[in-house]
């Protein structure tokens, strides 16, 4: 157990002194097929957005984006998580290469206009951060691409219950990192991680 | 939050906040029912539904709100159980 946590201290010691890691992992199953790998992507999508614009896998061509799953009268956590995306928004909303996109889990209530108008509240722009609605069904499942939860639930207050999760997603829609984004702590490190993955060559 | 700052533009502070200050006869409904109203905090306009919560006691609400009003340097006195239960009885 000692030498165990020699070595773990050791590691922390050399990954927080020597610089960023040059390549993020690239997570989920993955298939071989004919000597190449096939990773687990985000399948090709279409939402409505606050602006009632159609937003689809095209919108984050080249772009490497943060997602997470919210709805805007949420009791618990999500405003903690909205906070910690307003953190992310604010240290990247100069940077053209990184995007963030918030799924509503409650479509019926959250209407283009009261996104929009989570949007003027907060004061971003609906250039970097794309707030978006549509069928339930497809936001439940494409909440399953990101490897997140999102589900009704009338025993979850507010009747839905989903994971505070932030998920960042690369170039070719491939999943790269996670954090608990009710966890400032875990958002330092997810920032890291868009920093290793926005240098990756 | 914590920090009682609120969420920039969606929901209002707790800490330092005047409307606090001025509506401690409202809490316990506020806390029971949520709010509905555009409301104005410290000169900022906040229209997003405030969520109530029906299943707190009365005794949860004395806390929440003997908890608010002295968090964070706010200095808006101490609210008795009493008085929780009248208010209480106000917005069933």
């Amino acid at each position: 157990m000692k030498r165990l946590s020699f070595c773990f201290i050791a590691i922390l010691a050399i990954y927080s002194c020597s610089n960023l890691p040059e390549k993020l992992p690239i997570l989920g199953e993955r298939e071989f097929v004919n000597g190449d790998t096939i990773y687990h992507t985000i399948r090709p999508f279409s939402f409505i957005n606050q602006d009632s614009q159609v937003v689809t896998n095209a919108n984050f061509k080249d772009k490497i984006y943060v997602v997470d799953f919210f709805f805007t009268h949420c009791p618990t956590i999500c405003p903690k998580v909205t906070k910690q995306m307003l953190r992310i928004y604010d240290k990247y909303k100069d940077d053209d290469r990184v995007m963030q996109l918030a799924f509503s889990i409650d479509t019926r209530n959250d209407t283009v206009g009261r996104l929009k108008e989570y949007e003027i509240g907060l004061g971003v722009s609906s250039k970097k951060w794309h707030f978006v609605t549509g069928q339930l069904d497809s936001i439940y499942s494409i909440a399953a691409d990101y490897y997140s939860i999102a589900k009704q639930d009338p025993d979850s207050p507010g009747g839905f219950n989903h994971s505070g999760r932030l998920i960042l997603v690369d170039t070719k829609q491939r999943v790269r990192s996670f954090c608990d984004g009710t966890d400032a702590k875990d958002v330092d490190r997810f920032m890291t991680d868009i920093d290793v993955l926005l240098n990756e060559k | 939050m914590q920090d009682g700052t609120g969420l920039h533009g969606i929901i209002p502070p707790l800490r330092a906040s005047e409307y606090l200050s001025k509506h401690q006869d409202k809490l316990t409904c506020i806390i029971r029912k949520g709010l509905k109203d555009t409301l104005e905090v410290n000169n900022k306009i906040y229209k997003q539904a405030m969520p109530g919560n029906l299943k707190l006691t009365q005794g949860d609400i004395t806390n929440i709100i003997n908890y608010i009003n002295n968090a964070w340097g706010n200095n808006y006195g101490i609210i008795l159980y009493d008085e929780v239960i009248r208010q209480y009885e106000t917005c069933r």
